[in-house]
């Protein structure tokens, strides 16, 4: 027998390859655009700007270094080529939209420790989940709407252990049960649904109109995004309840069981308790000042208050905190507005846009069907948050030629960025699902395929006939 | 007496690589060991997306990796228990193992401990380009072990 020494795969090598090649590459891009001559049209801050840009594309996208550590390199390099001025570059870390999504981190973080949510899930999964289909509507929706007011990823993870109890009850075969695929991809396609809806679904949204708010000095507010978004919601929820149980037809006939294992879980969190009930009102206290104060007030400043207000009856712990929040988003959110800000400032936004797809398309519905697609199809393969990032400055460049409302042009760029129903690596969301054995790729390739087609019709015809209604023109 | 490994794991079982395995321990009047391998290399990559692509914090990923974990090592019991029943109505002598770790890893070291007459495990369908690229823990096993290695397609 050949000793096993435990060398490197295959696979492996080539991972050990990649990353130094791939860093390689970037340098190398980085310096061919740096060392050209300026393009007629661009200044030479432009083009800078723009070897920022694809080291930054290369990066994100690729992953080859955590996605906030892409984002310091950005905002150091923006001051190191003499784009920004380090005062200016770090200034852009404060930008509201940061304050906005770690305020509302940290009120998610009390609505889990609190354990508000998973009652939540548990009332209404036993309430409403009574036959096996209805079960499985009662996790769309619910994964769906619990998205509206957490980030989407969390209640995935909170659902999944919920969903498993549920399949391990059934007594459901990984990988061979319908049942069990249609249980884990409504969790899955709820939470992704329902993360498009609001502001807090999702770092999308916060992060586009803080770059949106920084570059033209306009913004959407919190109500105007969620009327914008809910035609799109709903009929995809629809959709998406038509196709997991035309796909996976359930095999299961009674669900008494898993019933009863939710029933004997939800006893086990014993009475509402004080700090459930505090947090809940907290939250509808929030909700209801983003949506009647938001413009007034700013929606950062409402997050941040009632964090002040929660900790003040010690609603909320430090150190659950800090376990909780991902820290490094914030990093990554400054390096994307930093980005945006300055290819918008130097013109490299407008120039690339009008090189690349501005030749391409000849109208703003053309442009606007254009952004669509990209964001649907990119959000597949690499992290949403990014699709944003990288393509904001373009659209925010375009939109102006074509005569189109910036505010427009954000919400149809980033509204379909969160709409990732295929590969693992679109979002979390599909690889928790992924992850549990019961949902392989073929399940979320095909059936994703299928809901992705209905979204872009629907959010096409959504941006051509509602839209103007509610006050976004083309 | 002689000795066949059945290698299972969370993404590689096979009802037809447990009947191949019972049909020829009983054929060669062999002792059947039954190696579930938990993959939790799966469930780290998972939960290191998550905290590496910032989207949720260090106790909720977790919470999630334990849950995984546990549904992987329910789901590796359940199938044991299942391949226990089948060799005990077959009269089959059955041993089960269950290991965390890299497959591989874990597979050779019972290999080097046990040292198996024959190896039995299933192969997930996949390209050749997806084998070329990223390797095959079939092909690796063969490289590593001088025993017979049988491998059922699923």
């Amino acid at each position: 027998m050949k000793r096993y020494t435990g060398g490197l795969s295959r696979r492996e090598t080539l991972m050990t390859w990649s990353r130094p090649a791939m860093l390689l590459l970037a340098l190398v891009f980085f310096l061919i655009i740096y060392l050209q001559p300026t393009p007629e049209g661009l200044s030479r801050q432009g083009l800078v700007s723009i070897a920022i840009f694809v080291v930054a594309i290369m990066l994100w996208v690729t992953n080859v270094l955590p996605l906030m550590i892409t984002s310091l390199l950005v905002i150091i390099l923006f001051p190191m080529t003499g784009v920004l001025s380090t005062g200016q570059s770090y200034a852009l870390f404060g930008n509201e939209a940061i304050f906005f999504i770690l305020g509302a981190f940290i009120l998610a973080s009390g609505i889990m420790r609190s354990g508000l949510s998973s009652r939540l899930a548990l009332l209404t999964l036993r309430y409403f989940g009574k036959s096996p289909n209805f079960l499985v509507l009662t996790f769309l929706v619910l994964s769906a709407f619990l998205s509206f007011w957490m980030s989407e990823h969390a209640v995935a993870a909170m659902m999944f252990p919920i969903v498993l109890e549920v399949a391990d009850a059934l007594k459901l075969m990984p990988g061979q049960s319908n049942y069990g695929k249609a249980l884990f991809l409504s969790m899955t396609w709820g939470c992704i649904i329902g993360g498009i809806a609001t502001f807090l679904g999702g770092a999308r949204a916060p992060l586009a109109l803080g770059i949106l708010r920084q570059t033209t000095g306009e913004s959407v507010d919190f109500l105007h995004w969620t009327e914008a978004a809910l035609p799109t919601v709903v009929v995809m929820l629809v959709v998406s309840y038509v196709v997991i149980l035309r796909l996976f037809p359930s095999e299961v006939q009674s669900i008494e069981k898993a019933r009863s294992a939710l029933k004997t879980k939800q006893l086990k969190l014993g009475r509402v308790s004080t700090r459930e009930k505090a947090i809940g009102a907290l939250m509808l206290a929030t909700i209801f000042s983003w949506i009647a104060f938001g413009e007034q007030f700013g929606l950062a400043n409402i997050a941040i208050a009632s964090v002040v207000v929660a900790f003040i009856f010690k609603l909320l712990d430090w150190k659950e905190v800090e376990e909780d929040v991902n820290w490094g988003i914030f990093l990554m959110y400054g390096g994307a507005i930093c980005l945006g800000f300055a290819m918008e400032m130097t013109g490299a936004a407008h120039w690339l846009a009008g090189k690349s797809l501005g030749m391409l398309v000849d109208s703003p519905l053309g442009l606007i069907a254009a952004f669509v697609v990209l964001s649907l199809f990119l959000t597949e393969a690499i992290s949403n948050t990014a699709v944003v990032a990288l393509m904001m400055p373009l659209a925010l460049g375009l939109a102006a030629d074509y005569g189109i409302d910036a505010r427009l042009i954000t919400m149809a760029m980033t509204i379909p960025a969160g709409l990732a129903f295929q590969l693992p690596m679109g979002t979390p969301a599909t690889a928790i699902a992924y992850s549990s054995g019961f949902v392989d790729l073929r399940d979320t390739v095909l059936g994703g395929f299928v809901l992705k087609i209905f979204a872009l019709i629907v959010f096409m015809l959504s941006i051509l006939f509602y839209w103007p209604l509610i006050g976004f023109h083309l | 007496m002689k000795k066949i490994l059945l290698i299972v794991s969370f993404l590689r079982y096979n009802p037809e690589s447990v009947e191949k395995a019972l049909a020829l321990t009983r054929e060669r009047d062999a002792e059947l060991i039954v190696f579930f391998v938990l993959d939790v290399e799966f469930a780290e990559k998972i939960v290191h997306k998550l905290t590496d692509e910032g989207w949720i914090g260090g106790k909720p990923s977790e919470q999630l990796y334990i849950s995984l974990l546990r549904e992987y090592k329910f789901q590796a019991e359940s199938k044991i228990g299942e391949i226990e029943r089948q060799a005990k109505q077959v009269g089959v002598p059955l041993r089960s193992l269950i290991k965390s770790g890299a497959i591989l890893e874990e597979t050779m070291k019972i290999v080097q401990v046990e040292d198996p007459d024959l190896i039995i495990m299933s192969r997930r369908k996949r390209s050749n380009l997806s084998r070329l690229i990223f390797g095959s823990l079939s092909s690796a096993l063969s490289k590593h072990v001088k025993c017979e290695v049988q491998i059922i397609d699923s």
